[in-house]
């Protein structure tokens, strides 16, 4: 009998998605405010 | 002390660096292509692989934990490499890059330590065991966890380049030992499935999924350095037009 785990395996697949999802949106806000502090000195389209 | 170790901010200005910033293009491509083969690598592995009789489908974690794992791998190669190549030509891309890829490669340290505890905990019984592997794995998150820390915490930019260079790669050390860790010590540890000298020992439909998602992967790992670089390109023109 094939055992019922799905559940973890589930939870690993959304932790995949979560942790890659939070770190790349964190790398996008983070620039995106690099980016708005060099625009303030005339030097650098804002993202977004 | 401090010191101008780098060769970057000897021969731009801070206008230059700015223009230079400005220039980047802000839409990623490569980001998108990484991202759609993730989602092809999940569709197939979620609706198109077989699930294992005996593990049933936590089994199915193995087509994230491993290729995590060799992309955290990978990522801290390139630390050692760029830091290695660093303490010899004291440029400052190198040491850019060499952060750059050890913020990636602790993102993935991460996931392959959370989806091995999930698969661990129904397969084991256990979410965690102080297993040769394991705990190996958990002191290199640790160390490159230190790296982030140490770089946050030197300003002098020669120093923090130099200081993290040392680091970087003694914290690569760890990486073969990892590897063999499964060979060298009696371990829970399941024994690579394609990292060894004999033949894949997996299904053909399992092995298309397994490499499909070490492609995937990389190709993530590149895409995130990349948009990581920019950022950090971007950070650097700012401290040149702040004048630190």
């Amino acid at each position: 009998m094939i055992p019922n785990n799905a559940g973890y395996y589930h939870a690993a697949y959304i932790v995949v998605v979560v942790v890659h999802v939070a770190y790349a949106a964190s790398i996008w806000l983070r620039r995106r405010s690099v980016r708005a502090r060099l625009g303030a000195s005339g030097g650098a389209r804002p993202l977004g | 002390m401090t010191e101008t170790a780098t060769r970057e901010p000897i021969n731009s200005t801070a206008a230059t660096a700015v223009e230079r910033a400005a220039a980047r293009p802000t839409f990623d491509w490569l980001f998108v292509v990484a991202l759609l083969a993730v989602i092809a690598t999940f569709i197939r592995a979620i609706y198109f692989t077989p699930m294992d009789a005996l593990q049933g489908p936590a089994q199915k974690i193995y087509y994230v934990h491993p290729p995590s794992a060799w992309v955290a791998f990978l990522a801290f190669g390139v630390v050692a490499v760029a830091s290695i190549i660093y303490l010899w030509m004291k440029d400052a891309r190198l040491d850019r890059l060499a952060e750059c890829s050890a913020e990636v490669g602790v993102v993935f340290t991460t996931i392959t330590l959370m989806t091995g505890s999930l698969w661990g905990k129904p397969i084991w019984g256990t979410w965690w065991t102080w297993d040769a592997r394991l705990t190996s794995t958990l002191f290199l998150w640790f160390i490159y966890m230190g790296y982030l820390i140490l770089r946050g915490a030197v300003e002098d930019p020669g120093m923090r380049a130099r200081y993290s260079a040392v680091l970087g790669i003694l914290g690569s050390l760890l990486i073969p030992f990892i590897h063999l860790s499964v060979y060298l010590f009696r371990t829970l540890h399941p024994m690579p499935i394609i990292g060894k000298p004999s033949r894949p020992s997996l299904p053909s439909d399992m092995l298309v999924t397994f490499l499909m998602s070490f492609g995937a992967f990389t190709l993530l790992y590149v895409a995130l350095l990349r948009a990581r670089y920019r950022l950090a390109t971007d950070q650097a023109a700012l401290d040149a037009e702040e004048g630190r």
